[in-house]
């Protein structure tokens, strides 16, 4: 009887066990959030030595949705490093939270299962802000800031028409932004000269970026390669050549985000725009001039200079091609290439369309609401910390330590009290991954940044006079028809998430996304047309005209508040 | 005549417990220690299979992420206006369908009897070292994610991978193939890969069920005359189709679900058309899109089919061969 008795102990035991194994590791721990004594490396001057409520370091968890930003996974306490710097400014520590990809289904996630959340977040997609916002789970900063920072400067002297443009779109101010750019903050600090009067009012992303030693080797310039026939021609030559012995790739495309960067820069130089000749919204897709996109993607994809494995790769593969050099062009996002790191990288502006038609960029007057918005989480332990924090990276005293490191060592002030980066300032800014210097994008100024640092010259800065050289070339084009857009940014909520308007939307990306790649695949003049009338034919099936329709009232709307008439320029 | 009362008592002690005897109350009385190590498993299911259950309100409601759980159950009814958006007017509904469908029955209809003959062969090797090796390299692709294993596929399947190479080293074609780029290879490619990854794990069902056949009855019939080849056909087959009939039928009830992670990995935009099955839709619609009430709603319409499908397959499998699952 004893035994049973015993084994039944045994038994049971042995199951609990197994019961508390089973149903207890689902749960994420954050044991350094509720223990940072615990969690602080060792014998750091820095973290024994911080300010705060607590006198120690605490560590804050930092979520974000940008998977290629990519801050030091460890905090360096080190005084003598940027975030040891920062942690002894400010009294925290972070730890990041940046999933590889599907960020924002992460973030879903977190909203619907309720836990806690992340102390700060810093994501990218409007919807996702719109979420974050109706959950009641992020601070409005005004609120947060007259709380537990009451002198903040946030409070005084953040931007108005950045204010403005975020209370709009968020319907209060919820997110602080990154990049600011704006007439307003521009009056604070002003441009330090026409390089980055030029940056502001020329320069974008999207675009082509030619290999001049490719080019060179062809015996063509970059005048030769302005025109779409000039361009074929050249890719022709191109087709042939090795680099190192491995084949040079003529095109390459922005591999699997390739829609939305390379289409859409075809798009812009073919003349394609959001009105017609009317001032009506449409989709691009159904502007004409899209044709001519597509049929340069199905020219170039018939011709071989580009394989349509490239619309299947990831960002990083798309780096490491055009770090190889035996890329020719790059049409897409160049701000997502790393292009700059090798000064053979040029650009020939704006592809000129055999129809004709004129090259268009549109252009914002208006002040933008940042890339990267970031969040203080309701939920955080350390509001106070976070709100000096917050004050602290948006200061000039903040910004001069995260985006130029420490004076002296990182950079030295010239005589009229510009910055000058010193080669370790440099070097260290590249290797923001590890050193830290450079590496709090969400906080990043691009104003401050124009005013306060020397424009930089071949010797100073190479790379970034062959990034401004590259991404202007587009917009200082005298073929480029510059336009405002300012009313032509739809906001993400247009269509609320249950609605019949949202459904379509969804069904249309998805469709386009299909069929815009059997375009470009047709293996025929005659397949092509056939799936892109197949494309415009269900595209209005779907429903797209009813969302222009809603898109269009608000455009109008938008149009008579800023008082700006835009109509089509080619159709 | 009395039976002694020792005899009756040793009797009462040996006899096997009647029907009746098999209650609940009984069981626990007597059998206590082994059904305790049943409650981590029924916690498991309760907690991750029973309790998301009431997560199936959703498909009915106008839920929104930003409502948190509590949503599920004050969010408004919506009339069924989900199941309308995914049944009426959805040009994807007729492809996702197609696509599930067709990956499920063509890789059921080659990897069962392929995992089998696999087991059939298997079974017939004498050397015991170089059976292990066998069953020990085919098992261990069962082991890898298909997030790694897929990775590699996609390396080997590029238009600069091994694959092509071999292929044009051997003349079979004069440029690449884009297995992964064109859409009428993504079923091919899909139900290759994962035949290769679970071919060695599968036949590990059939041989423990041909370790359970009488071996007398090789032993007849090699005296009776019968070959390898004979013996294969009339005694192992037979002796291992329940476990067979049973795979089928799992196959069947499974037939509208896919291997989320292996359809996820192989697909890209340019393969879409023959890759989104319903699994990566529910994914696109609910997380991607944050529509969690219409993922919800072809979530549930797919369970009710594969339940109609395990009912459907186990009655029939019951008829044919005597056998099914319950």
């Amino acid at each position: 009887m004893k035994i049973k008795k015993r084994s039944f102990a045994v038994s049971g035991l042995l199951a609990l066990s197994m019961a508390v194994t089973a149903c207890g590791g689902s749960g994420t721990k954050n044991e350094s959030a509720s223990s940072p004594s615990a969690s602080a490396p060792a014998g750091t001057a820095a973290a024994s030595s911080a300010p705060g409520a607590s006198g120690s370091a605490d560590k804050a968890v930092w979520f974000s949705t940008v998977d290629f930003w990519n801050p030091p996974a460890t905090w360096n306490t080190d005084p003598n490093s940027v975030e040891g710097a920062l942690t002894a400014k400010t009294g925290l520590t972070f730890e990041f939270n940046i999933p590889a990809q599907d960020g924002d289904t992460k973030l879903n996630l977190m909203l619907v299962s309720g836990k806690s959340f992340p102390d700060v977040l810093t994501v990218t997609n409007d919807v996702m802000v719109k979420k974050l916002i109706e959950s009641g789970k992020v601070w409005n900063l005004e609120e947060f800031l007259k709380k537990y920072d009451p002198d903040s400067h946030i409070l005084k002297d953040f931007p108005a028409d950045v204010k403005g443009t975020i209370e709009e779109r968020d319907g209060g101010f919820y997110a602080y932004p990154s990049h600011i750019n704006s007439a307003d903050q521009r009056k604070v600090y002003p441009p330090a000269g026409q390089f980055y009067v030029d940056q502001v009012d020329y320069a974008t992303n999207n675009g082509i970026l030619v290999n001049s030693n490719i080019l060179k080797e062809i015996g063509m310039t970059l005048e030769d390669i302005k025109t779409e026939a000039g361009l074929f021609k050249a890719y022709e030559k191109a087709k042939g050549l090795k680099v190192d012995g491995a084949p040079v790739i003529p095109l390459l495309v922005d591999g699997k985000g390739y829609q939305g960067s390379t289409l859409s820069f075809l798009q812009d130089t073919f003349g394609a725009m959001v009105v017609d000749k009317d001032g009506n919204y449409h989709d691009r897709l159904l502007a004409p001039e899209t044709k001519d996109s597509l049929n340069f993607l199905f020219k170039a994809m018939k011709g071989g200079y580009f394989e349509p494995g490239q619309m299947t790769v990831d960002n990083a593969a798309v780096k490491a091609d055009i770090a190889s050099g035996r890329v020719f062009t790059f049409i897409g996002n160049t701000a997502n290439t790393s292009f700059q790191l090798n000064d053979y990288w040029a650009s020939s502006g704006p592809i000129l369309a055999d129809s004709g038609k004129k090259p268009t960029l549109g252009k914002s007057k208006r002040a933008g609401g940042g890339w990267m918005k970031t969040f203080i989480s309701k939920d955080t332990k350390y509001p106070e910390k976070l709100a000096k924090w917050l004050s602290f990276m948006t200061s000039k005293e903040g910004m001069l330590l995260h985006i130029y490191g420490l004076e002296g060592i990182h950079y030295k002030f010239d005589q009229e009290g510009r910055i000058v980066k010193t080669e370790k300032g440099l070097k260290d800014a590249a290797d923001y991954m590890n050193t830290g210097l450079f590496a709090f994008w969400p906080f990043h100024n691009t104003t401050f940044s124009y005013s306060i640092q020397e424009p930089p010259t071949e010797t100073t800065d190479k790379e970034a006079v062959v990034a401004n050289r590259a991404q202007s070339a587009y917009g200082k084009s005298k073929e480029t028809k510059i336009f405002d857009s300012s009313a032509m940014n739809l906001p993400a909520n247009l269509f609320p998430a249950s609605s019949e308007n949202a459904n379509i939307e969804t069904q249309i990306k998805t469709y386009k996304e299909a069929q815009i790649a059997k375009i470009v695949m047709a293996k025929s003049e005659d397949e092509f047309n056939k799936q892109y009338d197949e494309l415009i034919a269900q595209l209005k099936k779907l429903g797209i005209e009813k969302l222009d329709t809603e898109r269009n009232k608000y455009i109008q709307q938008k149009n008579q508040e800023y008082g700006v008439d835009v109509k089509g320029i080619n159709s | 005549m009395a039976i002694p009362k020792e005899i009756a008592f040793a009797e009462k002690k040996t006899a096997r417990p009647k029907l009746k005897s098999f209650k609940l109350g009984y069981d626990i009385r007597t059998q206590l220690e082994l059904k305790s190590m049943l409650i981590p498993a029924v916690l498991f299911i309760f907690l991750f299979d029973f309790t998301p259950l009431f997560g199936l309100l959703m498909a009915f409601k106008d839920f929104e992420p930003v409502m948190g759980v509590k949503g599920i159950f004050t969010a408004d009814w919506n009339n069924f206006a989900h199941f309308k958006r995914i049944f009426v007017n959805n040009f994807q509904l007729w492809p996702m369908v197609r696509n599930t469908l067709g990956i499920n029955l063509l890789g059921a209809a080659v990897s069962i009897p392929c995992t089998l003959l696999f087991a059939l062969l298997l079974n017939e090797i004498r050397s015991t070292r170089f059976k292990s090796l066998v069953q020990t390299v085919t098992y261990l692709p069962h082991f890898l994610s298909w997030v790694i294993f897929g990775g590699l596929f996609i390396t080997l399947l590029n238009t600069d991978g091994i694959v092509n190479f071999l292929l044009m080293k051997l003349h079979l074609i004069d440029k690449p193939l884009q297995f992964l780029a064109d859409p009428k290879y993504f079923w091919g490619v899909a139900i290759g890969t994962g035949l290769l990854k679970d071919i060695g794990w599968g036949a590990i069902l059939y041989l423990a069920a041909m370790a359970g056949v009488d071996q007398s009855l090789y032993e007849a019939a090699a005296i009776d005359g019968a070959g390898r080849f004979k013996r294969m056909l009339h005694i192992t087959i037979p002796g291992i189709l329940p476990t067979l009939m049973v795979m089928i039928i799992f196959a069947v009830s499974g037939m509208l679900n896919n291997n989320f992670t292996q359809i996820y990995v192989l697909q890209n935009s340019l393969n879409l058309p023959t890759s989104q099955v319903i699994d990566t839709y529910v994914y696109q619609t609910g997380l991607l899109n944050f529509q969690f009430s219409s993922a919800t709603a072809i979530g549930l319409m797919k369970s009710v089919f594969a339940l109609l499908l395990l009912f459907g397959a186990n009655t029939l499998s019951k008829k044919i061969t005597k056998t099914g699952l319950f």
